[in-house]
C-alpha cells in the first residue's frame, strides 16, 4: 500500500514538473492568447452570430474542432521531441519511473492546457446564452464532444512527438495525422473508392464520431471510440519510448 | 555491488558491445577505460536502466535490473556523458525534484550536503540555462550524489571541470570510500589514478583487460604494481 501511494506521489510530481516547464516555455499563454483571438474573431467578425439572430452554436462548435487540430498539437508535439534534443530523456528514464507512468504524466499536463481552453469557451459561451433559447443538451453534448476530440489529438500528437526529429516536425506530423480522420468524409465519399473501403474510411472518421455531440447526443459508441483512439495512441507512445530502449 | 553478465548490445545489426562480464565490489570504485567509441557511454547507459541489453543481465546492489528496474534504478545514481540537465528551472528545484522522485528522506539536509560537496551554494537560486558547462556538471553531479544510491555511475565525470573542482571531486568520491560501488568512465587515466583500485579496459565493445591495478600489471609482466597509463597503453596496444 506504502509503495502504491509512493508511486502516485512520485507520478503528480512528474505532472508538476511537466507543467511547471511548459509554463516557463511561455507556449500556454501563446495558445491561451490565439485561441482566444480565434475565438472571439470567427465567433463575431467570420460567422456574425449576432447578425444572423439564430440561437444556434453547432457551427460554433464545428470551427472549435478545427482551431483544436491545429492548437493542441502545439503542447504535445514537443514533448517527446525535445526530451529526445536536449538530452533530458536520459533523466527521464535514468529514474525510477515505468515507461508509461512518463507518457501519462504528460499526457496528464497537457490534460490542464485542454481543460483551460474549455474554461475559455465556456466564458464565451455563457454570456451569450442570455440573448436566445439556445439548447443547454447540444451546448453540453458538443463540449463533451470537443473535450473528448482534445483528449485523442493530445495523445495523437504526444505519439508524433516520438517520432519526429525536432518540435516543428512533430507538430506538422501531429496536425497530419489529425487531419486525416478530419477529412475523411470527403475522402469516403469519393465514388471511386470502393464501399469496404469507404465503410472503414467512414468509422475512424472524426466528423462521424462528433456529428452526435454536436447534436446533443451523448452516444456510448462515439465515446467509446474516442477513448480506445485515446489510449492505442497512448499504448504506441509508450510502445516507441520503449523501441527507444532498443535502439 | 554492481554486476554485468555477458551483456551485448547491437543497434541494428552493428554489435557495440560484445559479452561484457565484470563486478564491481560494494565499496570500490572502478574506472571504465577504453578510446572514443569503444562502448562505454552505451554500457553505462544500460548499466543505468537507459537502454535494454541485447543479452545479458544486470545486477544493482542483488536487484535485477530486466526483472525489476523500478527496484534497481533506486539504487543507482547516475551522471550522463552530456550531463543534460532541464534549463528552464532553477538549481535547488531540479535537485528538490529529483529528491523527492528518489524519496530522499531529510531532503534540505541533502541537498546542502551535496550543494557542498559541489560548491553550488552560490548558484542554487539560479537557473541551469544561465550556467555555464563545468557549473552543470557539477549540479550533474549533485543530483547523481543527492539520493545517497549504493551505486554510482558517472560518465566522464570530470570533463569540463576546473582543477580546484576536481579535486573536490576526488576528495568527495574518496570519503565515500568503503561506502559506494562507483564505476565512472573516462578518458582521463589521472582521475582513475587518483580514485580507482579496479580497471575495466574496453575496446570496439569487448573487455580486453579487467582486474586491480596489482594483477594487470603483474599479467603485462611488470614486477611492482604500475600506473594506470602503463596498464592502460599496455593492454591498449
Amino acid at each position: 500500500m506504502k509503495e502504491v501511494e509512493q508511486r502516485r506521489a512520485r507520478f503528480v510530481l512528474l505532472v508538476k514538473k511537466e507543467i511547471y516547464l511548459t509554463v516557463r516555455s511561455g507556449i500556454p499563454f501563446w495558445g491561451f492568447g490565439v485561441f482566444q483571438l480565434a475565438m472571439a474573431g470567427w465567433f463575431f467578425l467570420v460567422y456574425r452570430f449576432f447578425q444572423r439572430g439564430i440561437a444556434d452554436l453547432g457551427n460554433f462548435f464545428q470551427a472549435v474542432t478545427t482551431l483544436f487540430t491545429l492548437l493542441l498539437p502545439i503542447y504535445a508535439a514537443g514533448d517527446w521531441t525535445e526530451e529526445r534534443k536536449n538530452g533530458t530523456w536520459e533523466i527521464l528514464f535514468s529514474l525510477p519511473f515505468k515507461t508509461g507512468e512518463l507518457v501519462g504524466a504528460k499526457f496528464v499536463s497537457n490534460m490542464l492546457w485542454l481543460g483551460i481552453h474549455l474554461l475559455q469557451i465556456l466564458l464565451l459561451v455563457f454570456p451569450i446564452l442570455p440573448f436566445g433559447t439556445f439548447d443547454t443538451g447540444q451546448i453540453f453534448g458538443s463540449l463533451l464532444g470537443i473535450f473528448l476530440y482534445g483528449v485523442f489529438a493530445l495523445s495523437v500528437s504526444q505519439w508524433a512527438s516520438t517520432l519526429g526529429g525536432f518540435p516543428l516536425l512533430s507538430y506538422i506530423l501531429s496536425v497530419c495525422f489529425l487531419l486525416f480522420p478530419l477529412l475523411a468524409p470527403i475522402l469516403g465519399g469519393l465514388s471511386a473508392i470502393p464501399y469496404p473501403i469507404a465503410e472503414c474510411i467512414r468509422l475512424i472518421s472524426i466528423p462521424h464520431h462528433l456529428d452526435g455531440f454536436l447534436r446533443g447526443l451523448i452516444i456510448l459508441k462515439d465515446v467509446s471510440f474516442f477513448l480506445v483512439a485515446s489510449f492505442f495512441f497512448l499504448f504506441l507512445t509508450q510502445r516507441f519510448l520503449e523501441g527507444w530502449k532498443w535502439k | 555491488m554492481l554486476e554485468a553478465r555477458g551483456v551485448c548490445k547491437f543497434f541494428g545489426d552493428v554489435p557495440i558491445l560484445d559479452s561484457i562480464s565484470f563486478q564491481v565490489d560494494v565499496g570500490k570504485t572502478a574506472a571504465l577505460l577504453g578510446p572514443n567509441g569503444a562502448g562505454k557511454t552505451t554500457l553505462l547507459r544500460i548499466l543505468a536502466g537507459i537502454l535494454y541489453p541485447s543479452a545479458g543481465t544486470v545486477q544493482i546492489a542483488g536487484t535485477d535490473l530486466g526483472k525489476d528496474p523500478i527496484a534497481a534504478k533506486k539504487q543507482i545514481g547516475y551522471l550522463s556523458e552530456t550531463c543534460s540537465l532541464y534549463t528552464d528551472i532553477k538549481v535547488e528545484e531540479y535537485l528538490r525534484f529529483l529528491g523527492k522522485v528518489r524519496n530522499v528522506a531529510d531532503l534540505s539536509i541533502q541537498v546542502e550536503k551535496v550543494a557542498e560537496w559541489f560548491q553550488l551554494e552560490p548558484i542554487l537560486r539560479k537557473r541551469i540555462s544561465a550556467l555555464s558547462p563545468g557549473v552543470r556538471k557539477r549540479v550533474g553531479l549533485a543530483a547523481a550524489f543527492l539520493p545517497d544510491p549504493p551505486v554510482l555511475l558517472l560518465d566522464e565525470p570530470t570533463s569540463s571541470l576546473d582543477p580546484e573542482q576536481i579535486f573536490q571531486f576526488y576528495e568527495t568520491v574518496e570519503s565515500l570510500k568503503g561506502k559506494k560501488t562507483i564505476l565512472l568512465s573516462t578518458h582521463s587515466l589521472e582521475v582513475a589514478e587518483a580514485l580507482c583500485s579496479y580497471g575495466i579496459c574496453i575496446d570496439q565493445g569487448k573487455i580486453v583487460a579487467k582486474g586491480t591495478k596489482e594483477e594487470l600489471s603483474q599479467k603485462l609482466g611488470y614486477t611492482n604494481p604500475v600506473s594506470w597509463e602503463m596498464v592502460f597503453r599496455g593492454w591498449m596496444r
